[in-house]
């Protein structure tokens, strides 16, 4: 049989027990650890005996050597839900890890505002020429210098936000026909009341298809 | 297994085996949820800043993008709604555990604390409820600082300070932003931080050394 | 710990399994309990024994961590940490129920000319809401008054506790407060809504 002590019991404690046991003919060895004592009890009694005679001396638990296989039984089923509250964590990180990466990612609405749409071809604007296109519902002016250069100019006059800009094929200008403002082909005021010149959009030319990109 | 070098992982898992106090109850687990929900509203309210547009024009749109287009939006942002839920009925239920079996005796600081935090909890609910910026939200501040106006002598200064206008304006939505990202994390933080400290240091300590 | 050798372990099997041990850093000695050969685990982190369990002559292991835990408490991990590890999980996992099924509002546009004739509270601050309510038809200051007194009488339980103790003993007062109050707040959060 083995009793197992608390480690702060003292070698005066364990010596009034030693002869006790021996008293009631128990031999008794003794083996001290870190964080118990262990008392090896041999004799004629059983463990109800031994916890009888150590009761209200000091806390010891009495142990039947036989018993191995029923505690290891009993630590296996505990460590088995530790594993599936383990497991079961490893689950929940990666079922919110994965959605959060997702999350990183900028939306597919996000792209979608910011493509090239295809808006007119190059034969239709001719060179130092403006033509008036719509993107997205809103007025764009393609501008074309000589050859393949090409830009887009915002078609909406700087002066008052919703008057749209008209070009001027005679006078090679971008005109305003509610106040009076003129630009050049690069969107700079020439005369009239706006101060702010002509805000710029990308376009791509693609064979002879021009392209020009959504939003700012 | 963790790697035993000396330095801060040893002191970090010398202090996870430390033993518990065996008077240690499991209704204790509240004050651990609170925890976190708290590490949780942290890292949703991140994620969720990182697609919100505090300005007053843009804000409400910002806030249909992330339930509408953004992949798993709607996910993170459930998850903060509800953790606030979560965390202010939590809150509230360990004040009230700790009230009636007492336990404020055992650490008056603690309860200071606590009281703290929930005045922090609920000052962020409110302040994240104004964030999207959307009807109920703008009323219910309506509402709610016009009873503050009624105040007299400090109704009005209140109401600057809170409101950053006599009404509810755009400022108001800047100062809602500010508070519940910028103020009352950090000092949630830390009040929660100074609480675990406090308890873990009572529930672990032996009794031998006591006496 | 404790671990179980089989009758008739020489010296040698043990002292071979006790150099096993010594491997993972666990100290252990020979005792013998009759002519049951034992192996005491006297320092070390006794978790590893469990790797010894595949020598022959081991027949099995004796935790002998009672008085232990009696005096001290478990240790916070595994034990502790692992409970309340469930509870977090089983909580996070309602809340993710909760954003699939009951997504929160909010993306009604700002109407500036209409006020909302029927506002909805959130239901934490029902409660104060219905407070200050019950002020209606007296100044509203005293309904501010009132309430941040309250709230600072909570704020101090602890000294007005230590003032009060000598001559209430016992927990019943605390309790019966705790269920006042709780009754206050859940009726003046139903208050509007179920009467």
């Amino acid at each position: 049989m083995i009793a197992v002590l608390p480690a702060e019991c003292t070698d005066e404690q364990l010596s009034a027990i030693g002869l006790v046991l021996e008293g009631r003919g128990w031999t008794s060895e003794i083996s001290r650890g870190e964080e118990q004592v262990i008392l090896l009890v041999s004799g004629p009694e059983r463990e109800a005996d031994l916890e009888f005679a150590l009761d209200g001396r000091v806390d010891a638990d009495v142990i039947a050597v036989d018993d191995a296989r029923h505690y290891e039984r009993g630590r296996r089923n505990r460590r088995r839900m530790h594993g599936l509250v383990g497991g079961l964590a490893i689950l929940v990180a990666f079922g919110l890890g994965i959605p959060v990466l997702g999350y990183l990612r900028a939306p597919q609405s996000v792209f979608a505002a910011y493509e090239f749409v295809p808006v007119s071809s190059l034969e239709r604007l001719g060179e130092n020429s403006a033509l008036p296109v719509r993107v997205d519902s809103r007025l764009v002016l393609l501008v074309r210098q000589t050859g393949r250069q090409l830009y887009a100019l915002s078609g909406l006059c700087t002066y008052m936000e919703d008057c749209q800009l008209e070009w001027n094929d005679a006078r090679r200008q971008i005109v305003c026909p509610c106040h009076g403002g003129v630009y050049d082909l690069y969107g700079n005021v020439v005369e009239g009341p706006p101060s702010i010149p002509l805000a710029s959009f990308e376009v791509d030319l693609i064979g002879s298809e021009i392209r020009v990109r959504k939003g700012a | 297994m963790i790697a035993r070098e000396e330095g801060l992982l040893a002191a970090l898992w010398s202090v996870l085996r430390k033993p518990v106090s065996p008077e240690f109850r499991s209704t204790f687990v509240f004050g651990w949820m609170i925890v976190i929900l708290f590490v949780l509203q942290i890292v949703t309210g991140i994620l969720l800043s990182l697609y919100y547009d505090p300005r007053p024009a843009a804000a409400n749109e910002s806030v249909q993008l992330i339930m509408r287009d953004v992949s798993s939006g709607w996910l993170i942002r459930g998850l903060h709604h509800w953790s606030s839920t979560a965390i202010l009925i939590l809150a509230l239920c360990q004040l009230l555990r700790v009230f009636v079996v007492g336990a404020f005796r055992r650490s008056p600081t603690s309860w200071y604390l606590g009281c703290l935090l929930l005045v922090f909890v609920f000052a962020q609910a409110f302040t994240g409820a104004l964030l999207p910026w959307d009807n109920q939200a703008y009323w219910w501040a309506n509402r709610a600082l016009e009873s503050l106006e009624s105040i007299p002598y400090i109704g009005q200064t209140l109401l600057s300070f809170l409101n950053g206008g006599p009404e509810v304006t755009d400022h108001t939505l800047s100062r809602a932003h500010a508070l519940h990202v910028m103020v009352f994390p950090w000092l949630g933080l830390v009040a929660v931080a100074v609480n675990v400290w406090l308890l873990a240091r009572q529930w672990t300590r032996q009794r031998g050394a006591e006496r | 710990m404790i671990i179980v050798l089989a009758r008739g372990t020489t010296e040698e099997q043990a002292n071979e399994v006790i150099g096993a041990l010594r491997g993972y850093g666990v100290m252990a000695r020979l005792v013998r309990d009759g002519d049951e050969p034992l192996l005491h685990l006297f320092d070390g982190p006794t978790r590893s024994a469990r790797s010894v369990l595949g020598f022959e002559c081991v027949v099995g292991l004796l935790p002998t961590s009672g008085p232990r835990i009696r005096r001290q408490g478990r240790r916070f991990y595994p034990y502790h940490f692992i409970n309340w590890s469930s509870a977090v999980l089983l909580m996070l996992g309602l809340l993710v129920v909760m954003s699939g099924f009951l997504p929160p509002g909010g993306t009604l546009e700002i109407n500036e000319q209409a006020t909302l004739t029927e506002l909805e509270t959130p239901w934490y601050l029902r409660a104060p809401t219905n407070f200050f309510a019950l002020f209606a038809g007296r100044p509203a200051w005293i309904g501010w008054v009132c309430f941040v007194a309250l709230l600072g009488l909570g704020f101090i339980v602890p000294l007005i506790d230590r003032f009060t103790r000598r001559w209430i003993r016992g927990k019943w007062p605390l309790k019966l407060v705790g269920l006042i109050a709780l009754f206050a707040w859940l009726a003046l959060s139903l208050k509007g809504l179920v009467y």
